[in-house]
This record gives structure tokens, C-alpha cells and sequence, in this order.
């Protein structure tokens, strides 16, 4: 019975936890699979740490000469120390140090708080972040020889998708970010995109661009590879709102037209309606501004229409490319999921921290409970063949002794005459010295 | 265990638990009393004061103890010495501070009545910095509430902070002073990237108000009177000779002056023109069908649009535009013109010169001779200075315009607005770090600190989106307007925020340290006395175990 509680209580430890952070991760991994080990960072870490606790018990176990209570203890609060340090101590001392480190590693865009509960929601922005990618770049034509669900389930694995991303990343790096003087673009990636930081990001002389760049062209049909140059809405990738304009709605554009009379009559018959507007204007601009703006501002912009809004569009989704953070990130994941994985411990290693401290010392209560035991430590205890003739013959396992002449001499005792003494009964009994 | 062994035991947990409801309590106390400061972006850089008093407080007490130790033996000395030492620096300690506190605030009330500030006096800052009534406002609060309105209004933090904090755009490197929490460039303006720390932004709006205030007073307007300042600066002989050292060629040179990289340029307009003209002509031949929508004298125009446009094909086609292709794009009614031509006709009879081919006989010869003139016979066949002279009747102003009637318009022409719209528009001139602005030779100091203030509190402040001066101010960017101007700071309250942030950030977090000296004090004298005593008991009892040795 005392074994299999030990066995129950041992398994309730390390197999458990590894068994959870197993369970926790499964879906985290199936999304991250393609990054190879970097997703079984959780796993690998959980395992190592499991192996390291039983191997020290083990080794102490068989190297304890005897098995007393004192190996026993001594055991015991050595496992409840090492489980509570690599549990607990861990993330404790991540904690402190690592907020600081993620923001600057990540140049703030990822932070400790982002991640300390919320790992998972991290993990889902990794995975749709290449899904993301691998759709544009095979709707593009960089991406040619699989289908969009076959290169996703692939994933990095694809040499096509790894060399790509590598490609992208160094040209939207070294040809965009990099080419920004000064505190411009780091302003409009803070939150501080002003009139004026427009201006100098788009009109500034910039370094002329000289990364290779991998983008399909449909008039050649062939993959081309020239540097190209990138401009601040490329960095942002998000579409700006420019103005709402009334007459881009289907009120908007009847209005207009019988405000025309008869010219709007047969502009009627060529646009009938707000729809075929729309779809108008946006060809139109389609047609000029990209052009214009690729000369102007080195990369182009395409005007998008969001019900009566009027929107600069940037060319991430024609180069296949995400905006510049999301780049960043998608160039590092492996390392982004290593540390999602990483944080995916914490809660369980903080809880089993806990949990093991108790597990270990019930262990250590069973293992010196047992009757056994007790009767091999009676058999120390009790003087085996003549009775000392001198102090340095006698024995006091249990309590430290000093060294020297003077072996048998423990802490708050009086030395012993030779002769018969009973020191568990005279330990601290000094009524006959008085 | 037998009894001696739990005598000696429980000695020396009373005397642990002693030592621990000491100094260590008495820090924990402070900490607890200090975290509405802790947690709070207006004590940054000074919340931790309390905390650093406790542990200097508990080290000079440690060592003096230790010190005392060493040369006396006996229990009932060193817990005499240990609760003067105690008495001393706890009770002592809080009646000093009071002592001085109390000083330098009388010190700061004074200096700051000038600007009209009512501050509280310390002893009633003493006890409402962080009140024990339950909802009852604390001081701490208050000074919270402002500081976090003050940095929310203008989009800045306490702290300043310097986006690319290794180089402006001209790659030029600013420094950072530690005193001012402020990103210099090397000209001693702020940085390309810096965003007001809360004190620079106090000052720089307290300079402008009142230096607006004393020119108000004055019957004057300071704007004004920083223009006439300016424009006296920009012909003065100092300027005139910086204009002349390397360090402003450097910059500024027409050919090769390297801030021409962030401003606009007749060049970067050239570039510009050729790459719209290019894609708007191919664009255009995808959509000829809609061209025949629109007037013929926009078709003909378009001729020009392709990648050959420029500046100059733009001035030979305005310079030849017959005034009949460009009036009928004004889209009048036609009675409306013709009122128009009844009304021109005497005024350019009267400021054209004689050589003109314009026909002022009748109304309807004045219209055809009119629709038939180019823009640039129609220029060069006026007299300035009496167009000049009709139009100042209008409050209107055409001698910057003078060259349109010698050559009508011109490549010059056009560089010289492009250059004064690059040197003078916010939008599109770049001050370069390395040289000093004109206002730096403004004469009056008052003047020169208010162009300054100005031109830190709009212009930087708008590029960085953390407008000071404006009618919407803060957070001014593409996605956000920031607040209504009327949401700003008065005058009074920036010289109120400025005078608490002189004293609160400091002295708050030691107040919480000063409250818990006083309680703690007496408690603390009394465990140093039952520290000792049961550090003897505890001895006895050693000696009781071990027979009288040591």
C-alpha cells in the first residue's frame, strides 16, 4: 500500500506536469509544426527538468549508505528544494527579467504581458501570420507550385516559403525600414504619424535600394528579382483613410448624376449605378496613381474605396508581403514560438511548484513510516559486540558530531564518562551535573 | 525536548520575532504607505525615496550598533545604547525632518506666491498627503489627477522620451541632459525625435503665456511683434555673417546643402511633375471613351500630361494660355461675366500699358481682345505699379509678384515661391540640427525666448504629434485630432503644476516614511529593550544546556 501511494504521488509530480504541458500544447504545436523544435520548447524544457529531478533522487537514493531517517530527511528536502527551484525559482527569476529583455529583444511590439496568461492568443497571431503570407504570395504568383491549404500545411518546412520570407524580410528591412532617416518612421510606427512626418517619410532623399527582391510579374509570367524600394504605408500595411466622399455611396451617386441632367443621363448609361462608380473611380486611379506614386514615394499606392471612404492603399498585398512589425515577427517565429512555448510552463510550473513541494515531502513522510525501517534503525542503535571503552567508540548518528578526540561530543550535550551511556535517554539531561 | 532545551528555543524566537517587528515591519509599513506613489507615473523617479530613507535608517542603527558591540560586553549597555541610538534617529529623526520640512516649504510658498499659488502649508500637507478617513481625498490624489490630465491633454508622459534617440534625420547625434530629462541637438535645440518630458513642456508653455500676457499689457501682440523681431534678425550683420560660415553652407547651401534632403525642392517638384505626367497619360489611354465627357479645353490640356512634364513645360503652357480657354472652366453664368467685363474693363484700361493689345473701345471688343490674350501678353502688357496700386485699395499686397509683369511666369518665378514655401512653411522646411535658427539673433531676450517656446510648442510639438500651441493641441496625427485648445493648461494652473512638481514627487514618498518614524518610534525603542532581554534569557539558557560554557 505505502509503495503504490509513493508510486501515485511520484506520478502526480513530473509525469502529470509533463502530461499537461503535453495536453496544453497540442494545439499550439499543430499550428506551429513547420518551425521543428522551436514548438516543443515547453515540452523539451518540462522533460529535461523531469529527468534532472529523477535522476538527483535516484543518485541519491542509491548512494545514501544508509537508509535512515536522517537519509531520508535529507533526501526529502532536497527534492522539495530542487522542484521548487527549477518550478517555481524559474519564473520567479524570468519574472524579474525577462519583461525588460522581451521589449527590447522585440523592439516593443511583443511584451511579458502579452504573453504571461495570454500565450495562446500570441501562438493564433504566429500561425495566421504565415497563413496570411502564404495566401497572398500564392494569390501573387511568388508561390506557383502548390495550392494555398497544401504550402499553409507545409508551412516553413516549404524551402519556397522560407527562402521567400527570408528574401522579403531583408528587402522590406534594408530597402524600407532602414532607409528612413532619422525619428520619422519610428514616430509613425508610435502612434505619431503627423502631417509633417508624412511628408518627410514620403519626400525625403532616401538610400537607393540594393536587396534583392523576389516578386511575380504577370506580363513576363516569371518571378523577378530586382531590389525594389518601400514606402511608410508598406511599414504601416494597413490602407489610410484620406476623406469620405458622398458621392461614392449609391445616394451619393444618384444625386450627383441628376444634378447632371441630360450628361448624367448618358453617364447613366455607361455607370448605371453607385457599384459600377465605385468600380470606375478605383480603375481609373488603379491605372495612374500606383504608377505615379511607385516614382514618387518608391513604392506604389493603389486608392481604395471602403463604402464612401476614400483609401490609400499600400502595396503589401500586390508584393505579398505583411507590414513591417508582422514581417519582423514572421522572420523570427521560430524564435516567437519557442517563447510562447516557454510561457505556456509558467502557470503549471508555478502550480507544481507548489504541488511537488507536497507531493515530496508526503513521499518522504511514507518512506519513513514503515516498520522496516524503524526496526533497521533500532538495529543501529542498539551497541553492537563490547561496550565502547572510550567516548570515540560510542555512536550519535542522528545529531552531528565534532570531529577530533571529541567524535561523540554533540550539540548542547556534556561529554560522556565511559562507561554505559544512554545518550537518546541523557542527550539533554544535566540534572546529575548540578 | 526537554525544558532548558525549550527555554533557550522560545528566547530565541521572541527574541527573532523582536528584530522582526522592528525595522523590518517599519519598512514594510512605509512600503504599504507608499504604493498609491509607487504605482503612479508622477512619482517615476522618486517613489522609491521612503523606501532608501527606511533602509539608511535601519543601516546607520545596524552599524552603530555593531560598532558599539565591539567595545561593550554587556546585554543591559548595548540595550541601552541600541534604544537611545533608536530614540535618536527615529523620534529625532521625524522632529528634524519636520523641523526642516517645514523650512523649505515656508522656503517654496515664498518663492511661489509671486505667481499667485496658494500651497498648502506642511502641516496640513503632513496629514493629507495620503489621508486615513475613508473618502476623503488625498494631496497624493490630487497631484495624480493633474499631472495624468496634464500628460493625457498634450500626448506626453513624465518622463521625456526621444524616438531614434542616436540621430536626427540629418544624422547628426543629440545628447541627453540628465538635469532637463532632454534630447539636445547640437545647434541646442530639441532633438528631431524628442517628446516633451512634463517640466519642459510646463516651461515652454509658461514662457509663451506669459510672454503673450506682457505684450498684452503693453497694448501690443507678441506675434507681431516676433515677426517685426525676425524680420530685423534675418537682414541684422550677425545673421548675415552666420549666413557665411561653413556651418550654415554646410546645411543650407542652394546646391548642395545637405537639410535640402528633408525640404522641398524644385528638383524633387521636377521629379514629381515627370512621374505624375507619365502615369496619369498612361492611365488615360485605358479611359479615352470618358475623355469626350469632358470640356475641350481640358482635353487640350492634357496634351502636355506625360513623362516630359516639368516646371518649365508647366510655365510655357500657362505663359501661352489664351485667357478664352481658361475663363469658361470658371463655369459663370454669362450674364455674371458680362457684369464682369463691364467692371475690368476700366481697370485694365487704366493699369494697362500702352502697348497692349487689349481694346478698350467697347465692352464687347474688351471681351474678344480679352478671350484672345495670352496669360503672359496679358501680364507683360500691365503696368505694376499701377495694378499694385488698384489692388492695395484691397488691402492686398503683389510686390513679391513683381517679375509676373516683366517676363510673365518664369522657372525663377516658381523657385522662388518653391523656396519660400520650403523656407517658411512648417510643413515643408527643415531645421537643421547643426545650425541655429534666425530667432537665435533676435536682439530682445524676452523675444528670442518666446520664438523659441513658440517654435517648440507648435511646430515641434506638430511634428511629433504633441502639439502645446494650437487649436486642437496633443496628440495631433493622421488617425487622431487631439483636444479642443480650451482643454489646455492656464497660465495658472502650469505655474500650480510647476510648484508641485518642484516639491511633492520628493517629498510625499519620504512623508509616508516621516508618519511611520513617529508611530513606530516608541514601539521600536520598546522591542530593542525586549530584543536584548530575551537575547539574554536566551544566553542563559545557553548556559543553562551547556553546563556554563560558552
Amino acid at each position: 500500500m505505502k509503495k503504490l501511494l509513493i508510486v501515485i504521488l511520484h506520478l502526480l509530480g513530473f509525469p502529470a506536469l509533463l502530461g499537461l504541458v503535453i495536453y496544453n500544447s497540442i494545439e499550439m504545436i499543430q499550428g506551429g509544426l513547420s518551425y521543428g523544435v522551436f514548438v516543443f520548447v515547453g515540452i523539451i524544457l518540462t522533460a529535461v527538468f523531469a529527468l534532472i529531478y529523477f535522476l538527483v533522487i535516484g543518485l541519491m537514493a542509491k548512494s545514501a549508505k544508509k537508509k535512515n531517517k536522517k537519509n531520508l530527511y535529507r533526501q526529502t528536502f532536497v527534492a522539495m528544494i530542487l522542484s521548487l527551484c527549477m518550478l517555481g525559482g524559474l519564473w520567479v527569476g524570468l519574472d524579474v527579467f525577462i519583461p525588460d529583455f522581451l521589449k527590447d529583444a522585440t523592439s516593443s511590439t511583443i511584451f511579458y504581458e502579452d504573453l504571461a496568461d495570454n500565450y495562446y492568443a500570441r501562438s493564433v497571431v504566429n500561425k495566421e501570420l504565415l497563413d496570411e503570407y502564404i495566401r497572398r504570395n500564392v494569390e501573387n504568383g511568388n508561390l506557383t507550385t502548390l495550392s494555398v491549404e497544401e504550402y499553409q500545411a507545409e508551412g516553413v518546412k516549404n524551402e519556397e516559403v522560407a527562402n521567400l520570407i527570408s528574401v522579403h524580410f531583408a528587402s522590406i528591412d534594408k530597402d524600407g525600414y532602414a532607409t528612413f532617416k532619422g525619428p520619422n518612421i519610428d514616430l509613425a510606427l508610435g502612434d505619431r504619424m503627423t502631417i509633417a512626418v508624412l511628408v518627410h517619410l514620403l519626400l525625403d532623399t532616401r538610400k537607393i535600394p540594393d536587396q534583392e527582391y523576389y516578386l511575380y510579374n504577370s506580363k513576363t509570367d516569371k518571378v523577378e528579382t530586382d531590389p525594389v524600394q518601400w514606402n511608410v504605408l508598406d511599414m504601416l500595411g494597413t490602407p489610410m483613410d484620406l476623406a469620405d466622399v458622398d458621392i461614392f455611396g449609391d445616394e451619393g451617386y444618384e444625386d450627383f448624376i441628376a444634378g447632371l441632367g441630360s450628361t448624367g443621363a448618358a453617364i447613366k448609361m455607361l455607370v448605371p449605378n453607385g457599384a459600377a462608380f465605385r468600380k470606375l473611380i478605383s480603375d481609373v486611379a488603379n491605372n495612374i496613381v500606383p504608377v505615379a506614386t511607385e516614382g514618387i514615394t518608391g513604392s506604389p499606392i493603389f486608392l481604395g474605396i471602403d463604402g464612401v471612404t476614400l483609401q490609400l492603399v499600400p502595396s503589401n498585398e500586390s508584393r505579398g508581403v505583411l507590414d513591417y512589425q508582422s514581417m519582423g515577427w514572421l522572420n523570427s517565429n521560430g524564435l516567437i514560438y519557442a517563447i510562447v512555448m516557454l510561457f505556456s510552463t509558467r502557470k503549471f510550473f508555478l502550480i507544481w511548484a507548489g504541488v511537488m513541494v507536497m507531493t515530496n515531502f508526503m513521499i518522504g513522510l511514507l518512506r519513513g513510516m514503515g516498520k522496516e525501517l524503524k526496526e533497521k534503525e533500532m538495529r543501529a542503535k542498539r551497541p553492537q559486540g563490547p561496550v565502547p571503552a572510550s567516548p570515540q567508540m560510542g555512536g550519535y548518528p542522528a545529531y552531528p558530531s565534532y570531529p577530533g578526540n571529541y567524535g561523540n561530543y554533540v550539540y548542547g550535550s556534556v561529554a560522556p564518562r565511559p562507561g554505559n551511556y544512554d545518550a537518546a535517554v541523557r542527550r539533554y539531561d544535566m540534572s546529575s551535573f548540578r | 525536548m526537554n525544558k532548558a532545551r525549550r527555554k533557550y528555543n522560545r528566547y530565541r524566537a521572541l527574541k527573532t520575532i523582536c528584530y522582526l517587528l522592528g525595522f523590518p515591519l517599519f519598512f514594510l509599513l512605509v512600503y504599504f504607505g507608499s504604493t498609491s506613489m509607487i504605482y503612479n507615473e508622477a512619482f517615476t523617479d522618486t517613489w522609491y525615496y521612503g523606501l532608501v530613507a527606511v533602509v539608511g535608517l535601519w543601516l546607520v542603527v545596524s552599524i552603530l550598533q555593531v560598532l558599539f558591540a565591539l567595545i561593550c560586553r554587556s546585554k543591559n549597555g548595548r540595550a541601552m545604547f541600541g534604544m537611545i541610538i533608536t530614540l535618536v534617529v527615529m523620534i529625532g529623526g521625524a522632529v528634524a525632518f519636520d523641523i526642516f520640512a517645514e523650512k523649505q516649504f515656508e522656503k517654496i510658498a515664498e518663492e511661489n506666491e509671486v505667481y499667485g499659488i496658494t500651497m498648502k502649508d506642511y502641516k496640513y500637507q503632513i496629514n493629507y498627503y495620503q489621508t486615513l478617513t475613508t473618502d476623503k481625498k488625498s494631496l497624493t490624489d490630487s497631484y495624480v489627477e493633474d499631472v495624468e490630465r496634464f500628460c493625457r491633454v498634450y500626448n506626453i508622459n513624465v518622463k521625456g522620451k526621444c524616438f531614434s534617440d542616436d540621430y536626427n534625420m540629418d544624422g547628426s547625434l543629440p545628447e541627453y541632459d540628465k538635469d532637463r530629462d532632454a534630447y539636445f541637438s547640437p545647434n541646442g535645440m530639441y532633438a528631431d525625435g524628442y517628446i516633451f518630458s512634463m517640466n519642459e513642456a510646463i516651461n515652454i508653455l509658461i514662457t509663451y503665456y506669459e510672454t503673450q500676457e506682457y505684450y498684452a499689457d503693453l497694448g501690443k501682440n507678441a506675434d507681431e511683434e516676433l515677426d517685426n523681431a525676425i524680420a530685423a534678425a534675418r537682414t541684422s550683420s550677425a545673421y548675415l555673417q552666420y549666413k557665411q560660415t561653413d556651418e550654415y553652407k554646410k546645411a543650407y547651401n542652394t546646391t548642395d546643402g545637405t537639410a535640402y534632403d528633408h525640404m522641398l525642392t524644385l528638383d524633387q517638384v521636377d521629379a514629381i511633375l515627370s512621374e505624375l505626367g507619365d502615369a496619369v497619360s498612361k492611365g488615360l489611354i485605358k479611359f479615352s471613351a470618358f475623355l469626350v465627357f469632358l470640356p475641350s479645353e481640358i482635353t487640350d490640356l492634357l496634351g502636355i500630361v506625360n513623362g516630359q512634364l516639368s516646371i518649365d513645360v508647366l510655365v510655357d503652357t500657362i505663359n501661352g494660355l489664351k485667357l478664352g480657354d481658361v475663363i469658361p472652366l470658371l463655369g459663370f453664368e454669362e450674364e455674371i461675366m458680362d457684369v464682369l467685363y463691364e467692371a475690368l474693363l476700366p481697370i485694365l484700361r487704366y493699369a494697362s500699358l500702352p502697348s497692349t493689345t487689349l481694346q478698350f473701345d467697347s465692352v464687347a471688343n474688351f471681351e474678344t481682345s480679352l478671350l484672345n490674350i495670352t496669360v503672359k501678353d496679358l501680364l507683360t502688357s500691365l503696368d505694376f505699379d499701377k495694378v499694385n496700386e488698384t489692388v492695395s485699395q484691397f488691402g492686398l499686397d503683389l510686390s513679391d509678384f513683381e517679375g509676373l509683369f516683366d517676363n510673365g511666369l518664369t522657372r525663377g518665378f516658381i523657385e522662388q515661391i518653391i523656396n519660400e514655401i520650403s523656407l517658411t512653411s512648417n510643413l515643408f522646411f527643415y531645421q537643421s540640427p547643426t545650425v541655429k535658427p534666425v530667432f537665435e539673433f533676435v536682439e530682445n531676450e524676452m523675444l528670442r525666448e518666446y520664438a523659441y517656446a513658440k517654435y517648440y510648442a507648435t511646430v515641434h510639438g506638430a511634428n511629433v504629434g504633441s502639439v502645446l500651441i494650437g487649436n486642437n493641441i496633443g496628440a495631433v496625427t493622421f488617425s487622431t485630432s487631439g483636444y479642443p485648445a480650451s482643454h489646455g493648461f492656464t497660465l495658472q494652473e502650469l505655474y500650480q503644476l510647476r510648484a508641485d512638481n518642484s516639491y511633492i514627487p520628493k517629498a510625499y514618498p519620504l512623508f509616508a516614511v516621516r508618519r511611520y518614524m513617529y508611530a513606530m518610534g516608541g514601539i521600536m525603542i520598546f522591542l530593542v529593550a525586549l530584543y536584548y532581554h530575551n537575547a539574554r534569557k536566551q544566553d542563559e539558557a545557553f548556559m543553562e544546556l551547556t553546563g556554563g560554557r560558552r
